[in-house]
């Protein structure tokens, strides 16, 4: 287990390099010149020369990789061009909203996807299935913005029941979750009904029937933890599609959390901060790949062996 | 004693194309002590059959619509599913062909035994822990403590059997229905599962119904054999009986295409033909289109008729 | 089911031509009946549009603003420039098609060639690139659109590159997969004891065993490049203007919502369609191949 452990890790970390050296790269092949963007085109040639300088463009590429490099790993990303701000102090402050947006949409999501899978499982090809699957599939297809719209449109103008943006109460929270979940709750929803059914036709089921186990047990220990192997699988991807998901929606709702302040800064060239959110959120990305790959593990004893 | 009388046990499968006979008016009993085969080739319902006494079979597609299936006084095929719950695993056992499948992948050896254990029987997990410690020696596995935290994947085929073994018996079972155990092993490791099961029976006094298309096996191991062929049941004798003197062309064929090391033949006689489609069954005897005695009256229903004590044949060529 | 029988194909033997055959396989399966209509549909719709479209893309018409769906010149209505939102959600069509169709078709051609190298050479080189693709399979889409947005600026051209930097990932999986359960067999060896080269082997009798469900994950790829294509539009990183872009139908019409909500929810409804054309028309081709690949 903790050789497998290792692998994963050890395979993570070079990917991790990878993203920083692209985001890295960011800075010099972007759009325009950062003194400019900095000081202005307008600024006298000595100005100009003084912030190329202190942004220590001045030095050769690779020294400034490595520079930025140190700096990031101490939480350092510079200050953004918009802001003013240290970059590290905007995300620290948007970062709270974030997790809770997230953290709720997916509960939110697993809460409703994994019963239903089972249930529709369960009562294969009969209305019920049909109908939960058939929900699933459209699910899918719904653009998670589109629904947002939708939601918008239905509780906060049509109906007045939610607020549509800000932060702060529970209420403002429903309609954000509710369509950053619904992207992926379609998935994870048919994966849970797929390999429930494929579990149920396996041999050892018909074994756990022949020992004179409680059904129960059967479905919900046995049948349960081999069906969830696959949706585990997917909880890299799951919260991948968060991350992604969360980027639009914090827009529409007006969200104060990372996902805004990613968007607005790519639109404004604001690239310490572009850079460092995209290096933040690409980490967290293989972070949750490796946990899954993890988690994988501890279920399913003929990986680790 | 008779521990287990199944009678007129009829069991179909319903499917879109029709209507399959797969099991047709099986009539067996099982004394105390004793081994019984049910022999066949793939297809001819012997799995079914037993499935069938389990009561393991889904419906749909399958229906057991007709028969008794008694477990000492009690009907197996009117019992509440509750009851069947408590009888399985207790009273009465099944250990399959394929014990890498049959296992739960997930669970340790261990867990998968106490938790049969503990299903049945009011027991702490260290009581059961240790019942199932002497389930797994009491199977001569190798080093049965190390094993109880293995998983089904860390053993080799042999091994993995006997757990199986070990699972379906700890509680004692009167009677153990055995589905092909050694088909999927290795011919070393088959005599050696067949002796333990042998000498568990001897220990106990149990009951096993073998399920096999090995007459090898049967001819060392069962006490009676029942042959079985596109779901009925053509001929049952007792084996030493059978293997002499068999009568039913389908068990004479069948005889004859066994390998011997006795006899040196250029070409080893195989049975002509294929088994029917159960969906299209000729009428009559089911054998008769692959059977050199045929003839048009074969093609009338055929009775089972006892032809010695104990020695009964579906054919009226041999039962006049 | 062998065990009792029964044979495993339907009813004898079928009547009439292969045209017969063919209808009767579609009726049976109405999900890949459904799901080929709709996107037969689209390309259609996408590869017409500049003949079929009632009114150029960006044709206003400022008498005619604001008109409800189903008025006698606009089938689903005009937006508040008076551009005609049937016209425009076929030239959005166009858009999402080309786009989706080049990203998928790159990202199956990068996914099947790494892949098979990958499982087929093994070693260290299959390693490396093992992790990568695990790695890369499930990243997400959005974000390497927004870094890829930092470097190009924003535009389509981004967009497409982050889809096809994670989707060939996700091809390369199954099609290593694939390989490496191939390479232990026989007809392998035997190849080789012919002279074949390696590359003759991978791609003429490995590949082939994966382009299944290779085209299974196609089906959704396209799917899922509409579905990013309009979300990055729709904030503004994607397609930008004048390029047609379903996003950008709704991030403008979002704004005349309470006048116009036939803005939002048409364009919305025509993804939601598609999207589920496509998912749906990979269900169905995946029960159509899956079961003639493992023979159960």
């Amino acid at each position: 287990m903790r050789r497998y452990v290792v692998r994963k890790v050890a395979v993570a970390i070079p990917l991790l390099f990878l993203v920083s050296i692209a985001v890295f790269a960011m800075l010099h092949t972007g759009q325009g010149d950062p003194v400019e963007l900095f000081v202005g085109p307008t600024a006298p040639q000595s100005v100009q020369v003084q912030a190329r300088h202190e942004l220590g463009l001045d030095q050769p590429l690779v020294t400034q990789y490595f520079l930025f490099l140190r700096r990031a790993l101490h939480g350092d990303f510079g200050e953004s061009i918009t802001y003013r701000e240290p970059v590290g102090q905007l995300i620290r402050d948007r970062l709270p909203a974030t997790l809770l947006l997230g953290g709720t949409a997916l509960l939110l999501s697993y809460a409703l996807a994994i019963p239903l899978g089972i249930l529709a499982a369960a009562r294969r090809n009969t209305w019920a299935d049909y109908a939960i699957t058939g929900g699933a599939l459209v699910a899918m297809a719904v653009p998670s913005f589109w629904l947002a719209l939708l939601l918008v449109l239905l509780f906060g103008v049509h109906w007045q029941l939610l607020p549509v943006s800000g932060y702060g109460s529970l209420s403002t929270l429903v309609l954000p979750a509710v369509a950053l979940a619904a992207e992926g709750t379609g998935l994870s929803l048919r994966l849970m009904r797929s390999s429930m059914i494929e579990v149920l036709r396996q041999d050892y089921i018909r074994t756990l029937h022949a020992k004179g186990l409680n059904r129960w047990r059967i479905l919900g220990v046995h049948a349960f933890k081999n069906a969830l192997i696959s949706t585990i699988t997917l909880l890299g991807l799951r919260l991948g599609m968060i991350i992604g998901g969360a980027i639009v929606i914090e827009n529409i709702f007006g969200w104060p959390g990372i996902g805004r302040l990613l968007v607005s800064s790519a639109l404004q060239a604001d690239f310490p901060v572009v850079q460092g959110l995209t290096l933040l959120l690409a980490a967290a990305a293989i972070v949750a790949n490796v946990t899954a790959d993890i988690l994988y593990a501890v279920i399913d004893p003929r990986v680790r062996y | 004693m008779c521990v287990l009388r199944v009678e007129n046990l009829r069991t179909e499968l319903r499917l879109r194309q029709g209507t399959a006979v797969a099991v047709s008016d099986l009539s067996l009993t099982l004394q105390a002590g004793e081994t019984v085969a049910l022999v066949g080739e793939s297809g001819c319902g012997k799995t079914t059959a037993a499935l069938s006494i389990m009561r393991l079979l889904s419906s749909p597609p399958a229906y057991t619509t007709h028969g008794r299936i008694l477990l000492r006084d009690e009907d197996l095929l009117t019992a509440s599913p509750a009851r069947l719950r408590q009888l399985r695993g207790e009273r009465i056992s099944m250990i399959f062909q394929e014990p890498m499948t049959a296992l739960d992948p997930l669970f340790t050896i261990g867990t998968q035994i106490t938790e049969t254990i503990r299903a049945h029987r009011r027991c702490g997990r260290a009581e059961a822990r240790e019942q199932a410690l002497e389930a797994l020696e009491r199977v001569h596995m190798r080093t049965p403590r190390a094993c109880l935290d293995l998983y089904p994947h860390q053993l080799s085929g042999g091994m993995r059997q006997r757990a199986m073994i070990a699972m379906a018996l700890c509680l004692g079972p009167e009677v153990l229905i055995a589905d092909e155990p050694t088909t999927a092993l290795d011919v070393t490791v088959q005599a050696g599962i067949l002796d333990l099961l042998a000498e568990l029976r001897a220990d106990s006094g149990m009951a096993m119904l073998l399920i096999t298309h090995n007459l090898a096996v049967v001819s060392k191991v069962a006490d009676r054999v029942v042959v079985m062929y596109a779901a009925e049941v053509m001929e049952r004798a007792p084996t030493a009986e059978l293997l002499e003197r068999p009568l039913h062309p389908y068990t004479q064929a069948l005889m004859q295409s066994l390998p011997r090391m006795d006899r040196s033949l250029e070409v080893l006689p195989a049975i002509r033909g294929s088994v029917p489609n159960l969906l299209e069954m000729p009428p009559g005897c089911r054998f008769a289109a692959r059977c050199d005695l045929a003839q048009p009256a074969c093609r009338q229903e055929q009775r089972l008729v006892a032809v010695a004590d104990s020695h009964s044949v579906r054919c009226w060529r041999r039962t006049g | 089911m062998n065990e009792t029988g029964i044979p495993p194909s339907g009813r004898g033997k079928a009547r009439g031509g292969r045209l017969r055959r063919g209808a009767r396989f579609l009726i049976r399966r109405p999900a890949l009946l459904f799901g080929g209509i709709i996107v037969t549909i689209f390309i259609g719709a996408g590869l017409l549009a500049p003949w079929i479209a009632p009114y150029p893309y960006a044709a206003q018409d400022l008498a005619s603003a604001l008109k409800s769906p189903l008025s006698p010149h606009h089938l689903m209505g005009t937006d508040q420039f008076g551009r005609d939102l049937f016209s425009r959600i076929l030239f959005g069509a166009r858009t999402s098609f080309i786009f989706a169709f080049g990203v998928t078709l790159l990202s199956i051609v990068l996914g099947v060639v790494v892949g098979g190298i990958s499982g087929y050479f093994g070693g260290a080189v299959d390693l490396i690139l093992a992790a990568v693709i695990d790695l890369m399979w499930a990243f997400p889409i959005v974000l390497a659109a927004v870094l890829f947005v930092g470097l190009l600026g924003p535009g389509l051209l981004p967009a497409a590159l982050a889809i096809t930097v994670v989707n060939w990932a996700g091809t390369a999986r199954i099609v290593r997969g694939e390989v490496i359960a191939l390479r232990e067999r026989e007809f392998v060896e035997a190849a080789r004891a012919l002279g074949r080269g390696h590359l003759f082997i991978i791609f003429r009798h490995m590949i082939p065993n994966a382009l299944p469900a290779v085209l299974v994950l196609a089906s959704f790829s396209m799917g899922i490049a509409i579905l990013v294509e309009a979300s990055l539009s729709f904030i503004g990183l994607g397609a930008q203007p004048p390029l047609p872009s379903w996003g950008d139908l709704l991030s403008e019409g979002w704004e005349y919502n309470q006048y116009a909500p036939w803005l939002v929810i048409m364009p919305g409804v025509s993804i939601v369609v598609i999207v589920l054309g496509f998912n749906v028309l990979g269900d169905a081709l995946r029960e159509v191949l899956d079961p003639r690949l493992r023979e159960r």
